[in-house]
């Protein structure tokens, strides 16, 4: 019957067409591949170190899978460990010298980081907190600024890692529909747990626009920083200034406080590195687990651990994520890195376990 | 036509009821939270319920969050399942379609009178939320959740403006009750189909393993509306949102439209 | 046909496995009163909504006042009042709101409204209770509005499916009398009714649905002139009478009856009567619609 046809295949074209729309859409633009003009890592590497600073705004999802299949039976506390699994979204807005917006979008609620010269606040909708960190210098504000941005983290890596690395530029792919050079990095030593390191960055201005760090483990990213949307314009200048609203509770902190909040982490305590670059595997001492393992739950972490045997006959319990490996020692103090188990095995054959 | 559809749709006791009753709830929540709790639970629970007693703006938006995820579909579908079908069962139809009045028209007709009476319910819950809320709760300065604080008279245009884009969530919803209703003469039956797909949305939506098909779901992006209550508005959630809504709209109405324009009216 | 109003050319329609309308083929002229005849499931509502352009049909083709496109009988509607299968109305609302509403949607400006309503309603007696919501009216009363809606407005053809279904007698008449009051004025009614005593009373045209195809259509008169007229004679003395008329007359209890044509009647009874005979009652038996249906279609009805 042509009538049929009208009554239920029209609709279905265009039900695919929608369908096709909704899955090809995201699928096509990552697809392509812009074409650009040829550099080596190194000019690369030149580029995006020299890359003067831009003023931009746009949405950085970072995704983190480290827990791997680990992942839903933790999901429950996920929000306690310090580095949340799975998807968060985070507004940047970046403007001249250290004015630096960081809008953290929950479903229900938001967290802001507002940075200018005077100073920073830091606003917590639930509950309506908002903390004040009064700057004595700019260069105090600038480092506060830093944050979150995948600039400073391709930057350290490289630094960190290009001497141990083969570096090579692979395909070129469109990031938030800007044109980018890909740069690899793949580590010259083995034991590593990490397979390779990704650095996208922008073919116009050489800043950096996503990272992903690849497991051997797994072959979807354990950690991915990029943007899903970027503007390199001006953001407007509302955006970094903060007044507390009316019926806030206001906490200041001076300099000086800041710096002792601080204290901790450059603590006499410093943590021994053994190996080097791609093999750095860190011990900490005994202890250092409790606060992570109460937040988690205790029983949550002894599902992680497995047994190993260790050369000297005695016994230490791995601690297997998708990206880091940790052994606790029968001592107590743990060798922790992202390498495989076999590495931390060794190092605490080194140390005489 | 489409003025006759809008007198057939809001001369219906049943539907005055409906309205009647959806009004009364913002009304009902603005005196229990002002009444009955005292200082009460902070955080959990839709969307600015916890902010209700500090700002007359939030009443009508915790009520639409409240009311987006069963109350709204569950009304729309019951005027987009009658609106076709409700005209075939009582016969009215035919006599219609034989008073030369082309299918199209009237179909046309129907999608958009059901759409206005969607909208017109958000609007309604917002309009009552914030004279209720006038009332019972301080109308001062607004604070969005990203702290920055603006005027009572700009909260209140972002209270209708979320009531609009809450209205114009629910349209997809409509979209597939006037498409089922074009098929029955049954309106129940046309209700029951499009509140399922609505729930059946939100249930496959709730399911961590169906991520990849999240997008497509016409619930996916309900309670966008909140981001116009940060500064600036994040229009990304709200556009997507309104995408998804005009992607299942296209396909139910080809569906209704075809499959009116070409069926048998046997009833 | 110059001045077929409706024509009908081997119209079929399946519901699922069952032919519901089989190849009818028919033609109504303007100013008829057609019948259109059959037990119910005949398929009459089925072809009735064909040609009102509401179901498509599988096969054959329509015209309705000249126009053969159902995607295009929007453009001839205008001159046509249809009472399909019963009323069709929106329950709460009133019964002037119902016919207003239809009016509006026809684009009848809502000036000129009101006074179609009033006389519409008049002419089914309905003017008391154009207020109430339908939904509390009796079946009659809904079945008379249905009647008032076809009557809206001035039309050159009228539709009527079962007008007179759960009317009472003297609705039945009302009813009856508006028909005939429209034929009076020249427009062309197309009624469907399985009471043949009805049709019998008013039509002047009658085709026979049965399972589906059309049996038999025509001009009542034309119809009734094929089959044998009977002619009864009382009078006396019978002998002479029967001599009269010689070997068609046979006698029936005290009454002569022969199979003869209607012309031969006058001559007959003159040349009886110049020969003294006396004549009580001098009669032309014709058959009832309903014996021509069962010698056509070969089966009783189910009347009621």
């Amino acid at each position: 019957m042509a009538r049929w046809k009208y009554r239920f295949g029209i609709p279905l074209v265009g039900a695919a067409v929608a369908l096709g729309a909704a899955s090809l859409t995201p699928a096509l633009t990552n697809a392509q591949t812009p074409l650009l003009g040829p550099m080596s890592a190194s000019q690369l590497i030149a580029a995006v170190m020299g890359a003067a600073p831009v003023q931009y705004s746009g949405q950085l999802q970072i995704t983190s899978n480290i827990l791997g299949s680990d992942a839903s039976l933790l999901s429950s506390v996920g929000q306690s460990v310090a580095l949340p699994e799975g998807t968060s979204q985070l507004m940047v807005y970046r403007g001249a010298g250290p004015n630096l917006r960081l809008q953290e979008v929950n479903a229900q609620s938001e967290r802001d980081l507002y940075v200018n010269s005077a100073g920073a606040w830091l606003w917590d909708s639930a509950g309506s907190k908002a903390s004040h960190f009064v700057a004595s210098s700019t260069t105090q504000s600038k480092t506060l600024s830093q944050g979150v941005n995948p600039t400073v983290m391709a930057d350290n890596l490289v630094t960190q890692l290009s001497p141990t690395s083969q570096l090579t530029v692979g395909s070129n792919v469109y990031v938030a529909g800007h044109a980018a050079y890909t740069l690899s990095l793949v580590p010259r030593q083995t034991g590593s747990s990490i397979s390779s390191v990704r650095i996208s960055v922008d073919a116009k201005n050489y800043h950096v626009l996503g990272v992903s760090v690849y497991s051997v483990y797994s072959s979807t990213p354990v950690l991915q920083m990029g943007y899903q949307s970027i503007t390199f314009a001006s953001p407007s200048s509302s955006n970094f200034s903060f007044t507390p609203p009316v019926g806030a509770s206001v906490n200041t902190v001076t300099a000086s406080q800041l710096k002792s909040m601080f204290q901790p982490m450059t603590s006499p305590t410093k943590p021994v590195t053994l190996g080097t670059s791609w093999q750095a595997v860190v011990e900490l001492p005994k202890g250092s687990l409790t606060k992570v393992s109460s937040s988690l739950g205790s029983k949550a972490l002894s599902d992680l651990e497995t047994p190993v045997t260790l050369a000297n006959g005695g016994t230490a319990s791995l601690i297997h994520t998708e990206l880091v490996n940790m052994l606790v020692l029968p001592n107590g103090s743990i060798l922790a890195g992202a390498v495989r188990s076999s590495v931390l095995e060794s190092d605490a054959g080194a140390l005489g376990f | 036509m489409f003025v006759e559809e809008l007198k057939r749709v809001f001369r219906r006791p049943r539907n005055l009821i409906i309205l009647g009753l959806i009004a009364l709830v913002p009304i009902l929540l603005g005196v229990v939270v002002r009444f009955a709790s005292h200082g009460g639970s902070h955080g959990g629970g839709p969307a600015f319920f916890a902010e209700i007693t500090q700002n007359a703006v939030f009443l009508p938006l915790a009520a639409l969050a409240s009311m987006e995820t069963l109350i709204l579909p569950l009304a729309a579908s019951i005027i987009a399942g009658d609106s076709v079908a409700g005209d075939a069962a009582n016969g009215s139809l035919r006599y219609l379609l034989v008073r030369r009045v082309p299918r199209a028209r009237i179909i046309h007709a129907k999608i958009v009178a059901a759409l206005v009476y969607t909208l017109a319910l958000s609007l309604m819950i917002a309009v009552i939320g914030l004279v209720a809320g006038a009332i019972l709760f301080p109308h001062h300065q607004v604070v969005t959740l990203s702290g920055v604080s603006i005027s009572f008279l700009h909260g209140v245009g972002e209270a209708l403006l979320a009531a609009v884009v809450v209205g114009a969530s629910i349209f997809s919803v409509t979209m597939v009750g006037i498409a089922v209703s074009t098929f029955t003469s049954s309106s129940l039956a046309a209700t029951s189909i499009a509140v399922t797909v609505a729930i059946a949305s939100e249930v496959l939506d709730a399911i961590p393993q169906l991520e990849k098909i999240r997008p497509i779901l016409l619930s996916n992006y309900w309670s966008s509306f909140i981001n116009i209550f940060r500064s600036p508005i994040l229009a990304g959630p709200i556009y997507k949102d309104l995408l998804e809504q005009l992607g299942w709209m296209a396909v139910f109405y080809l569906l209704a439209v075809f499959n009116f324009s070409q069926r048998d009216i046997t009833s | 046909m110059s001045a077929a109003i409706i024509e009908a050319d081997g119209l079929t329609k399946r519901f699922g496995g069952q032919t519901a309308v089989d190849e009818v083929t028919f033609s109504v002229n303007e100013g008829a009163v057609f019948g259109f005849l059959g037990p119910n499931g005949a398929g009459k509502t089925t072809t009735i909504r064909i040609v009102l352009g509401l179901i498509f049909a599988d096969a054959g083709g329509f015209s309705l006042l000249g126009e053969q496109k159902s995607s295009r009988l929007h453009r001839v509607l205008p001159r046509v009042g249809a009472f399909i299968e019963g009323p069709g109305y929106v329950p709460y609302l009133s019964a002037r709101q119902n016919l207003d509403r239809f009016l509006a949607a026809e684009g009848i400006r809502r000036s000129g409204r009101p006074k179609l309503i009033a006389d519409a309603l008049e002419a089914v007696g309905l003017e008391m209770v154009v207020d109430k919501p339908v939904g509390r009216y009796s079946l009659g009363m809904r079945q008379r509005l249905g009647i008032a809606q076809a009557l809206l407005g001035e039309r050159d053809l009228y539709i009527l499916d079962e007008p007179t279904n759960g009317l009472d007698p003297s609705g039945m008449r009302e009813v009856r009398r508006l028909i005939g009051e429209l034929a009076a004025q020249g427009k062309t009614v197309f009624i469907s009714t399985h009471l043949l005593a009805e049709a019998e009373q008013i039509c002047s045209h009658v085709a026979f649905m049965s399972q589906g195809r059309l049996v038999k259509s025509g001009a009542l008169d034309e119809l009734r002139n094929d089959y044998p007229q009977q002619l009864k004679i009382l009078g006396t003395p019978v002998a002479r009478i029967m001599e009269f008329i010689g070997s068609q007359a046979r006698l029936d209890g005290s009454a002569v009856i022969a199979d003869l044509t209607p012309k031969e009647g006058p001559r007959l009874l003159h040349a009886m009567i110049a020969d003294g005979i006396e004549i009580a009652e001098f009669t032309w038996l014709t058959p009832s619609l309903e014996e021509i249906f069962i010698a056509e279609v070969g089966e009783g009805f189910d009347v009621r």
